[in-house]
């Protein structure tokens, strides 16, 4: 015991005693049921590093947390002692209105960011769900993104510079503040993705992009979710050059306040740009198809199309709202059929041209086996974010694995991105045989050769 | 020297024909675009398939012998100079475009096809391959893997890790991995943009799977023409700063004006302070009227002319004088040496006023041609190789000029790499620590430091060494 208060001694001896928590305080920091010694809120990337040193010293294990909005995503930790939360890393370093670019610290939530930005017009073109609450460090380790990866990239196009903290505390960086640079080896790319298993990461430098002049949003109604893709397609194949094309089903449109399955298209640009484009969609679609939305409603759709991949159905929100609560906390469904349904939510990858048959495929499937599905795709990107809601363990458990079957057959990739702990048991959240695995497990071992960091969490259990 | 068994090995395996180990044909290896440092391998071996590749590397990897990649040559840094490597590999032979998906805009080449192949093969279905460095006429898409090539349309469109989604990659011990794919999102660490960039340090590229993008809709070029440098540059800014992103912005200074004028006639005032290429794409509509605001912002800042290329042909005459001005300095100096500093592009102003002034002091002409729109700067040194100590001069001034951007804020490499060259110049940006990360990495790839030894980091100790030229390779 002695051991446990000298440590809470020297832990609120670098961040201060209150923010150092312990016991019920820890509650909202619960991961797939495991809840931490300790939370640390650690003011600056110095304090930080000593946490990181204490917890190596003490061989505590760590998961960094931002506002917990993607806690849920992975495997079920094989230890977890520590969290260390960057909520206090709340500083934009610098915003370079003239270069373009922004350094800005881990715990700044995206919203506030891009608040920051656009005093100068600018904003980071990304969007992810809930960007009031998804902090840039959680945007990176998560690799998160939304609609707009379509005509503005991922975190991947945009991060030109990173500092992490390694779990033994060391601090180091990769790229720089400057658009353009190869010096060194991309630490970014390594780190965006990396799912909190490598370091903590601590600050972040974009490039920053124009906020367009004007946005317009249009739906071409369809019949079937592969009607819907084939109809965006179609859009991307036309000369027009959208910010974003998605595809919804059914249930999924429902879900952001419209009826039935359809593509959503997003325009931005000057207004003789979206009025050209418009006119296309309408020779495109027919001008009795083409629904354009008032500039109040598109608003509201595109974003409930960027909440849409943050959310699961049937159990609401899976973050409450004013809290870091783990979002998987919600009560487990018993095994048995019954009033609580079991939301999961997956994200899929293949290529664009088997997006449709696949996504029609999932949806078939899913009637037979009693399962709701609500499903929304990136339709230039092949990606779809799927998600279902079964009453009972078994029917969704059945479900998934056929999914993952699908899914394989169209040589693409599954993620089970929220998963009742239950189910983690059964379902594993990643593909297993990712390609270049062996040497993913050898950088884990030299970056964190005392896997101290989100252990078990990751790909083949990295 | 290698043994003669290891060469009959290696005709063992690629043939005869692909053997080069004759001292006069090894002279075409022994530097690639850097030429201040020269030295050439005992071996060149040129694979004709990735089995071929594999095999040689465990070959090598059975004996213990280091290797050096080679694409078409064409890099800035020495990244392909042997440096205590007796083995070069070429990729040149493997030069097949493997497949292409038009529908998915997707396309897998071979590593030593060259870049503007990938865009002549598909340009028929209105597609093309953005990243267009220079050389795209002869580099190769793996020698673009490796050193993350850059190019003037970079601006808009991103540099090669942008439109690379997966490789395959032959690691040191002659194993095939295949890292990210066809598909966006692959699970697990993005090794295929660590892979982008390394300077060809992890192992061999074999094939590379490239994005594709539509070709824009319309294009338009301008040429704008200052009196001088310092209203070019805030022509840049202000551009910039009204929200507008160009397919591409360059500048070229009044000495490479006049070379690519004396070569390439194109009809560029020879007097010209500087001229800015600018070229805006996109859909058709709203293009005008953002070339208007774009002359308009030229002529606020003092343009003596605006010209706007009125047709495709005069636009590819002014590409070719902005991508072949390199050739075209040849005509101003018997050799010339190229820096690629990056500075926040704010800055560009202040860095050229410091090249300026660093090429006075060493009594060396300095031209600029470069990508003004990102910050990233390309002085030319001109000097005389035969002159040892204009070569000593030209060392010190790129150096200082490379410390100059670090002093703005930026880095000592945009698009070109570390290699030989600029290794002394790494920890002006990165701490030991992230040096000692940054090393480790590379173990994780070549555990025995093989694969293109003597690139990119300081040798252990050597760390705080800042003050010469790394200096491994014979001159």
């Amino acid at each position: 015991m002695s051991d446990a208060f000298d440590l809470i001694a020297r832990l609120r001896n670098i961040v201060g005693s209150n923010a150092v928590a312990t016991g019920d305080a820890t509650h909202n920091f619960i991961v797939d049921d495991l809840r931490p010694q300790y939370v640390l809120f650690p003011a600056t990337v110095r304090q930080l590093s000593r946490c990181l040193s204490a917890a190596d010293a003490a061989d505590l294990t760590v998961i960094p947390v931002g506002n917990g909005t993607q806690l849920g995503i992975g495997r079920v930790p094989q230890r977890y002692d520590v969290a260390l939360s960057t909520q206090k890393l709340r500083r934009i370093v610098a915003h370079e209105a003239a270069d373009m670019t922004v350094t800005v610290e881990a715990g700044v939530t995206l919203a506030d960011l891009n608040a920051a930005l656009a005093l100068a017009g600018q904003r980071l073109p990304l969007d992810p769900p809930h960007p009031e609450r998804t902090t840039i460090g959680a945007l990176i380790a998560t690799d998160a993104c939304g609609p707009l990866r379509l005509s503005q990239g991922k975190v991947r196009d945009l991060l030109i510079g990173i500092t992490v903290v390694l779990g033994d505390g060391t601090p180091v960086k990769g790229g720089g503040r400057v658009v353009k640079n190869v010096a060194g080896y991309d630490l970014m790319k390594l780190f965006t993705g990396s799912f909190g298993t490598l370091g903590v990461i601590v600050e972040a430098t974009f490039k920053v992009r124009p906020r367009p002049e004007r946005e317009a949003v249009f739906v071409i109604p369809a019949g079937r979710i592969d009607a819907a893709v084939g109809r965006g397609l179609d859009v991307l194949a036309a000369p027009v050059a959208p910010a974003f094309v998605e595809a919804l089903n059914r249930s999924a449109m429902q879900s952001v306040g419209g009826d039935g399955a359809a593509v959503v298209i997003g325009c931005e640009g000057s207004t003789q740009e979206i009025d050209v484009q418009r006119e296309r969609l309408v020779a495109l679609a027919g001008r009795e198809s083409l629904r354009v939305l008032n500039d109040a409603d598109g608003g509201r759709l595109s974003a409930a199309l960027r909440d849409f991949q943050g959310e699961t159905n049937g159990v609401g929100p899976a973050v409450p709202a004013e809290s870091t609560i783990s979002p998987l906390s919600q009560p487990k469904a018993a095994g048995t059929a019954g009033p609580t349904s079991v939301g999961l939510r997956c994200k899929v990858s293949v290529v664009s041209s088997r997006l449709a048959a696949l996504l029609r495929g999932i949806e078939d499937e899913a009637e037979h086996g009693g399962v709701d599905t609500a499903m929304l795709a990136h339709v230039g990107s092949g990606v779809g974010v799927i998600r279902f809601t079964g009453a009972a363990d078994e029917a969704v458990r059945g479900f998934a694995e056929r999914l993952r079957a699908l899914v394989r057959k169209s040589g693409g990739w599954v993620t089970f991105d929220a998963l009742p702990v239950a189910l983690k048991r059964h379902i594993d959240p990643w593909d297993a045989d990712v390609p270049g695995l062996a040497l993913m497990r050898g950088i884990k071992q030299t970056l964190d050769p005392k896997c101290r960091l989100s252990p078990g969490r990751f790909v083949g259990g990295i | 020297m290698l043994e003669g068994c290891v060469l009959s090995a290696l005709r063992a395996i690629a043939g005869d024909d692909a053997v080069i180990a004759r001292p006069n044909e090894l002279r075409v290896y022994e530097c690639d675009g850097y030429t201040l440092e020269k030295s050439a391998p005992e071996v060149v071996v040129l694979p004709r398939s990735t089995q071929q590749v594999a095999d040689i590397l465990r070959l090598l990897h059975r004996e213990r012998i280091a290797f050096v990649p080679r694409g078409a040559g064409t890099g800035l840094s020495g990244g392909c100079l042997p440096v205590d490597a007796p083995v070069m590999i070429g990729t040149s032979r493997m030069n097949r475009i493997v497949e292409i998906d038009f529908a998915n805009r997707r396309a897998v080449v071979e590593a030593g096809v060259v870049n503007l192949s990938v865009t002549n093969a598909v340009a028929q279905k209105g597609l093309l391959y953005a990243p267009d460095p220079s050389s795209q006429q002869a580099c190769t898409i793996g020698g673009n893997v490796a050193e993350n090539s850059g190019g003037p349309h970079t601006l808009k469109y991103g540099v090669t890790t942008n439109h690379v989604l997966g490789v395959e990659l032959v690691l040191p011990n002659g194993e095939v991995v295949q890292l990210g794919g066809t598909v966006e999102d692959t699970p697990g660490y993005d090794l295929t943009g660590l892979v982008v960039g390394a300077e060809g340090t992890f192992g061999i590229v074999t094939q590379v799977i490239v994005r594709l993008i539509r070709q824009p809709e319309a294009c338009k070029t301008l040429l704008g023409i200052f009196e001088s440098v310092d209203d070019a540059t805030a022509t840049v800014s202000g551009i910039i700063g009204a929200g507008i992103i160009p397919a591409a912005l360059e500048m070229m200074d009044q000495l490479i004006v006049e070379a690519v004028q004396a070569a390439f006639h194109f009809g560029f005032p020879t007097d010209a302070g500087a001229v800015l290429i600018i070229e805006l794409d996109g859909l058709a509509a709203g293009l005008d009227s953002q070339v208007q605001r774009v002359a308009e912002i030229c002529r606020a800042h003092r343009a003596c002319e605006v010209r706007v290329a009125k047709d495709e042909a005069e636009r590819a005459a002014l590409w070719k004088s902005r991508k072949r001005a390199f050739g075209a300095v040849g005509r101003l100096a018997p050799n010339y040496c190229t820096q690629d500093g990056v500075v926040p592009r704010t800055k560009v102003p202040d860095i050229l006023r410091r090249i300026t002034e660093i090429g006075q002091r060493y009594q060396l002409r300095i031209g600029n041609v470069f990508h003004a729109g990102d910050g990233n700067i390309h002085p030319i040194l001109l000097f005389d190789e035969r002159d040892a100590d204009q070569v000593r001069r030209v060392l010190d001034a790129g150096r200082e000029i490379l410390e100059a951007c670090v002093a703005l804020g930026g880095s000592v490499t945009g698009e070109h790499g570390i290699g030989v060259e600029k290794i002394a110049q790494m920890p002006l940006i990165f701490s030991p620590a992230d040096l000692l990360v940054m090393s480790q990495l590379r173990r994780v790839f070549d555990p025995q430091l093989r694969c293109n030894p003597g690139k990119i980091f300081p040798t252990p100790g050597a760390c705080v060494e800042t003050t010469q030229p790394h200096r491994q390779a014979a001159m």
